[in-house]
């Protein structure tokens, strides 16, 4: 009695899954993100094809996220970033901001011996005393020129989106 | 005791086969957009109202074309429809005497909805886009313009009764036009957005003349714009409308509310080649713009509504064309004189043609700052904005 009672349960089950599978899929937005939308492709002209090459080698990625770590500082102005490049330049320098809101993803990144490239997908918000916006940036693509001097690892060139 | 396990998997099968059929019927009726057994399909539509105005359509052409009615079975129930061929054969004649005939008249019509009212007659709305070819010099020309059809049961076929133009269509002078807009059911969004202030669109369409302001290029220089402004920060109002003038309060209060969370009431063009422009639009009409309707190619006009929109409401190129052309704007030669309301569009170093548009919605301490879509960016400071666009060809827009 008992397994006529749960092999009906299991066939629901999975009915239901596939239900909830075929009506999310039918109902919803692709959501796979395509970053070399026209804009992008039209900024970054060639460059933008990087952009399709997922990298999957560890030590580029460390490499890659370190880079971002150090960006996560400067946008959230914990440090001024001078010994990291051309980072320095998203050092927003403004007595009143008293809050950061700060989003940093990898796209991807692709290097060579000592040269590279960093993809990124950021958003910075900053915020005064009274929690009022001050300044804000959303899902901004850029690509990070890097490159690999006296052992350390800097960004060379930044072209953001505009 | 027993039960049969055959019956089990059966009805079990039986409930996974409706649970994929009910998935697939929930899909359907997701992207359907039609309702109603009995509706009109598209070589129906052509056959009827596309006969219809292709008719009218060739009273531009042909002089020989006199009786639009001839077209359909039934007399079409209009008053104005006579006085309507008549203005139109009007309009080709003086167009004639100014040197302009037209040749190759096509028209197309596209079904945005259908419905059938309580009466039991179909209501159908449709988008016209027609063109003609000018014959002196191979030009085309052309317009845009919502109809909203009506259809009677005769015999079980549906029979063209009524036209009522949503829109002001083509085929007249604008002012003329607009004596032929349905203002009873249909499109009322359509209605109401293509209303002309009567203090300024009408009489401007009269002496209509395209009054084209150069394009000039606004220096990036500021040192040598400090104190040489002779408008203060305070000389642009940024609260009261301005007699003639706009709500720039209300463009920077658009801008700021949605630079992240677009507003759903307008569609996105973020991944169709930007959504800069539109959103530039979308503030400027929140801050007083009225719509100027007409061919949606021409950048003497400018509207938008619940499916479709002039070229330069989107498009950076065009905006500029239209805020020339209209007298909307002037333009200042120094990006550094722009103020709350004002837009700024850009031409990259190595582009062709202009790349962004975007509209202060900030000043302090001497420096206007930009809120704008795609990339999206709140309160983005002139000098940033210069370092976005090292080497490129700035145009400044005073609203």
């Amino acid at each position: 009695m008992h397994t006529e009672r749960k092999l009906p349960v299991a066939f629901l089950s999975i009915s239901l899954c596939i239900l909830i599978m075929l009506l999310t899929s039918c109902t919803s937005n692709t959501n796979d993100k395509s970053y070399a939308t026209p804009k992008v492709v039209n900024h970054f002209g060639e460059k933008a094809k990087e952009l399709d090459r997922k990298c999957e080698d560890i030590n580029q990625l460390n490499i890659a996220n370190q880079l971002i770590s150090a960006a996560k500082m400067i946008f959230e102005l914990r440090t001024k970033g001078d010994n990291y490049g051309e980072l320095s330049q998203y050092y927003y320098d403004n007595p009143d901001i008293v809050k950061t809101e700060i989003d940093i993803q990898l796209i991807t990144t692709s290097q060579k011996d000592n040269t590279g490239v960093v993809w990124v997908q950021y958003s910075a918000l900053y915020y005064n005393q009274q929690n009022n916006l001050i300044q804000g940036s959303s899902e901004v693509i850029s690509r990070w020129e890097i490159e690999k001097v006296n052992q350390k690892w800097i960004v060379t060139d930044i072209d953001d989106l505009p | 005791m027993k039960t049969n396990p055959k019956i089990n998997i059966s009805k079990l099968i039986s409930v996974l086969i409706i649970s994929v059929f009910l998935c697939s019927m929930l899909s359907i009726s997701v992207s359907a957009n039609t309702n109603g057994p009995t509706l009109l399909r598209q070589d129906q539509l052509d056959n009827t109202a596309g006969t219809f105005l292709d008719k009218k359509v060739r009273l531009m052409v042909d002089s020989n074309v006199l009786d639009v009615q001839k077209s359909n079975a039934r007399k079409l129930k209009s008053a104005s429809l006579d006085k309507e061929a008549s203005l139109i054969v009007d309009f080709r004649r003086e167009m004639s005497s100014l040197g302009e005939t037209y040749i190759n008249p096509k028209s197309e019509l596209e079904v945005i909805s259908q419905r059938v009212g309580e009466d039991g007659n179909l209501y159908v709305v449709a988008n016209e886009t027609t063109t003609l070819t000018i014959a002196e010099n191979g030009v085309e020309t052309g317009y845009s313009a919502n109809h909203e059809f009506v259809y009677s049961k005769d015999d079980n076929q549906w029979v063209l009764i009524e036209d009522r133009q949503l829109e002001p269509t083509g085929l007249l002078p604008l002012y003329q036009a607009e004596e032929f807009v349905y203002h009873g059911q249909g499109d009322i969004k359509s209605n109401k957005e293509l209303e002309t202030n009567p203090s300024s669109e009408s009489s401007e369409n009269l002496t209509e003349k395209i009054n084209l302001i150069p394009e000039i290029e606004a220096s990036i220089d500021r040192k040598n714009n400090i104190n040489k402004d002779t408008k203060s920060d305070n000389a642009k109002s940024t609260s009261l409308r301005a007699p003639g003038g706009y709500n720039y309060s209300a463009m920077a209060a658009y801008l700021e509310k949605y630079w992240n969370n677009y507003n759903k009431s307008y569609r996105d063009f973020s991944k169709n080649g930007g959504d800069c422009t539109n959103f530039v639009s979308q503030a400027l009409k929140a801050g007083g713009w009225q719509h100027k309707s007409g061919y949606y190619k021409n950048s003497n006009y400018w509207w938008y509504n619940s499916t479709n929109q002039s070229y330069s409401w989107i498009n950076v190129d065009y905006l500029g064309s239209f805020a020339r052309s209209s007298g909307r704007c002037k333009m200042l030669d120094n990006v550094w004189k722009l103020r709350v309301g004002d837009f700024l569009q850009v031409k990259g170093k190595n582009s062709s043609s202009k790349d962004h548009s975007m509209m202060v919605s900030y000043f302090k301490n001497g420096t206007p700052y930009f809120t704008y879509h795609s990339n999206n960016r709140y309160r983005r400071s002139m000098n940033q904005v210069l370092s976005d666009w090292p080497g490129g060809t700035f145009y400044a827009y005073r609203t």
